[in-house]
Formats: C-alpha cells, sequence, structure tokens
C-alpha cells in the first residue's frame, strides 16, 4: 500500500481536473432536456436511438482553428493543465483516478495484488498496449441503434460495437467464452433497458489503478432515459475477488445533435513502450 | 551520441490517450527538464493512437542522418485543435521543433513547441515546463526561430 500512502500524503493538492473514463459523460441536463418527449419504439418501449454524450463535440469545427490561430499565423495550445504541465496532467489524473471516492471494494486479501498492478501498470495494463479497454471501462455508447428485438452500441474508441439481442437467454458457449465485452443479453425492466453481459476474458480491468477482475464477472448495465437524457448505471458483480458488488458513479449522456461528431477512431499503435524508463504513469 | 547501446532492462508500456483522460506516461518516457532543438525535414506523419507522431530526419554535424520520432498528443486531440487538416504540415518541408528528450537517450522526444517552414510558431505546450528555447516565456512571446546547436 505504499503508493497510496505516498498519495495520502499528496491529496490537498489543489486544482485537480475530475478523470472520467471511457467516453459519453456529459454535464447535468437542463429541464429542458429532461421534459422533452421522449421517442418510443413500435412496441412501446423507450427509443434510445441517438448520438449521447459530449466527446468529440469539437471536433471538426473550425472555430478551434480560428481562435487558436493568432492575428499572425502562430499556433496557441490553450492548455487547461496545472501549471500547464502535461506532466502535471497526468499525475493530476493518475491521482484523482486513485483518489474516486467510488471505488470497487476487493475482499482484503487481494489488495495487495491490486497495488501491484497499480504500481507497474505500465506493463500490467493491457489497455496501454492498444487492447480493448473491455465492459466496463470502455464507457457509455457513443451512439445507439435500437429495434424492439435488438439494440447495437456503437462506440468511438477503437471504433468498437457491442450487439445486443432483446428478451433471450445467454447463448451458452459465448457466456463461457473469454472475450474482451463479453456476452450481451438485454430485457426492459418498465422503460429501462438491462443488459447482462458475462463471458469475459481477465485481461481487461475495470479501472485504471489497478482494479482487476475474473472471468467470472458479470456485469449488469441499465439505460434509462427521460427526455433527451439517458442516467446510464453500472453494477459489476464479481463475488470471488470484490467483497461486494460495485456500482459505478452514474453517468448522464445527453443526445448530442451535432452532426460532425462522427468520426474515425485512428487505429492505436502502441510504440512508446519500449522507451518507458520509469514505472511512473500517473 | 551514441544511441547504439540502449540496454535498458525496463520495459513498460505506454498508457493510451483516454478521452478526457491522458495517461500518456510522458513522464516515464521525456524529460521535461532535457529539452533539445532539431531541425530537419519531415520524412512521414503517422496519425495513431495513442500518439500521433511525426518522422524527421536530422542531419547531424558529421553529415550521417538520424530519423526522429516527434511524439504529439493523441490524433483525437491533434484534431479537436485543428492541427489534423491534410494541407497543414507539408510532408518534406523543413521544420524546427523543441522536444523533451527520451531518457533513455533515443533519437525521439515529446514535442513542446514546432517552427514551421513558413517562419510560423505552433506552441502545444504553454507555460511551467521546463526550458523551451522556442518559448522562452512560457507564453509563445519570445520564440525567436533560431534553433540551438543541434545537441
Amino acid at each position: 500500500m505504499r503508493i497510496l500512502t505516498l498519495l495520502l500524503a499528496l491529496a490537498s493538492v489543489p486544482g485537480l481536473a475530475f478523470a472520467q473514463e471511457g467516453e459519453g459523460g456529459g454535464n447535468r441536463p437542463t429541464a429542458e432536456e429532461l421534459n422533452a418527449p421522449m421517442p418510443r419504439l413500435s412496441d412501446g418501449k423507450p427509443d434510445l436511438s441517438g448520438r449521447w454524450g459530449n466527446q468529440g463535440a469539437n471536433f471538426g469545427g473550425n472555430a478551434a482553428l480560428q481562435t487558436r490561430f493568432d492575428a499572425t499565423g502562430n499556433y496557441h495550445n490553450l492548455r487547461n493543465d496545472r501549471k500547464a504541465s502535461p506532466v502535471n496532467q497526468e499525475r493530476d489524473a493518475g491521482m484523482t483516478s486513485r483518489f474516486f471516492s467510488n471505488v470497487p471494494m476487493y475482499k482484503p486479501e487481494f489488495w495487495e495484488r491490486v497495488d501491484y498492478l497499480d504500481v507497474n501498470g505500465n506493463a500490467e495494463d493491457s489497455n496501454f498496449k492498444c487492447f480493448p479497454a473491455g465492459v466496463p471501462r470502455m464507457g457509455a455508447p457513443m451512439k445507439i441503434l435500437a429495434t424492439p428485438t435488438e439494440v447495437v452500441l456503437l462506440y468511438q474508441q477503437k471504433n468498437t460495437w457491442r450487439y445486443v439481442p432483446l428478451n433471450r437467454a445467454h447463448d451458452k458457449l459465448n457466456s463461457r467464452d473469454q472475450s474482451y465485452m463479453g456476452d450481451s443479453v438485454g430485457r426492459w425492466d418498465g422503460d429501462t433497458l438491462v443488459i447482462d453481459v458475462e463471458g469475459f476474458n481477465e485481461e481487461t480491468w475495470i479501472g485504471w489503478p489497478g482494479y482487476f477482475h475474473t472471468n467470472k464477472m458479470r456485469v449488469e448495465e441499465r439505460f434509462r432515459r427521460q427526455g433527451n437524457v439517458i442516467f446510464y448505471d453500472v453494477t459489476v458483480h464479481d463475488p470471488d475477488v470484490l467483497a461486494e458488488p460495485w456500482k459505478m458513479d452514474q453517468r448522464v449522456l445527453r443526445l448530442n445533435r451535432n452532426p460532425l461528431v462522427q468520426v474515425e477512431d485512428p487505429p492505436c499503435v502502441e510504440s512508446d513502450g519500449a522507451h518507458m524508463y520509469t514505472k511512473e504513469r500517473g | 551520441m551514441s544511441r547504439s547501446l540502449w540496454g535498458f532492462a525496463l520495459v513498460t508500456l505506454l498508457a493510451i490517450a483516454v478521452p478526457a483522460v491522458a495517461h500518456h506516461a510522458m513522464q516515464a518516457e521525456f524529460d521535461q527538464n532535457n529539452v533539445v532543438v532539431i531541425t530537419g525535414v519531415l520524412k512521414k506523419i503517422n496519425w495513431v493512437n495513442p500518439h500521433v507522431n511525426f518522422l524527421v530526419d536530422v542531419k547531424e554535424p558529421d553529415g550521417a542522418t538520424t530519423t526522429w520520432t516527434l511524439v504529439h498528443a493523441g490524433p483525437n486531440q491533434m484534431r479537436a485543435a485543428g492541427l489534423s487538416d491534410r494541407d497543414f504540415w507539408k510532408v518534406g518541408a523543413t521544420y524546427t521543433a523543441s522536444l523533451a528528450l527520451a531518457r533513455n537517450g533515443s533519437p525521439r522526444g515529446y514535442v513542446f513547441t514546432i517552427k514551421t517552414p513558413d517562419e510560423k510558431f505552433i506552441y502545444l505546450t504553454f507555460g511551467n515546463v521546463g526550458v523551451d528555447p522556442l518559448n522562452k516565456d512560457g507564453k509563445g512571446g519570445l520564440g525567436n526561430g533560431r534553433p540551438t546547436k543541434f545537441q
């Protein structure tokens, strides 16, 4: 636990940016968004189709070009890191991730492993090597296509997608397989879409600070649409290592009407690993 | 500067640039207080995650050519910043850049400031980032466009 001890001593550093993994987070929705008429599918269930979340909202906009190039043609990157330092950026993000008040509670005997993975994350975190982040670390979908019988979740990060059939049991083979995003099935609980996911490998983590899981993990995702907002809740069940199910902080996904936000995510080609000189990663 | 014997056993891997959180592990790879300025011909742009990188051919004092790797932010950050236009960077043109040098001495660095062929300055990092010869006051005001001697 030495890294936690060290970080406790640094916990009073001001000006930390709040960090979240994945995409699709948003600010507090307005009353207008919450009270907007909610479209429904032919079976009467809420239509979750749409582009959700604010990630990418600045992409493709000329505003950035106009405001960041000054009159002489020089370009100024407007960093908001503490003291505008990329080092502070990664350190602050790392510390903030470790100091979330809502962290998965492991059984006592597994915290040493969490600590080891955190300290050695540059080598141990497969997501650093361009492997998929997996569910639930990949965050909320950026786009949803929904019908009464199936739901498709699209993610900008690594151009990934998930297929979710509704109202059927897990496929016996797929749900015992070991994959990054697991086997998903969906059902409606009132007006809330509930997706049950199992069949994971043990490559992914559920959070940046070494939060590992077993291949018996089961994830429950809940999508509740109100007006033009989706409330996204995730609960992670992994009783072999977690003392209790972990409920992630709720994500609020706002309908995004910007037509310019859907862009291809370039391939991930890891080339820095051989040049890492210390274990520091924030 | 010999670059052939970098026998470091520390093989660790880089953070992917996750939206809203940049887990770059920049500090593990580069030393922001050890800044060099290079001038060379832009040979190729690798527009990839987790970091865009430029390959720049630099002619050393002894006449040999070294291909440097200039490491940038993630491609989506570069796009959001308006620096992804296909006509903006000119492959084959000569650029000058200040870089936080790789700690293992490889010819690679984390880009601070770039001077374009038409004498414009691209200040990619502001503020207290150590000594940037192309951005002496940390506000882009004192870049003189004259690279220091190749180090």
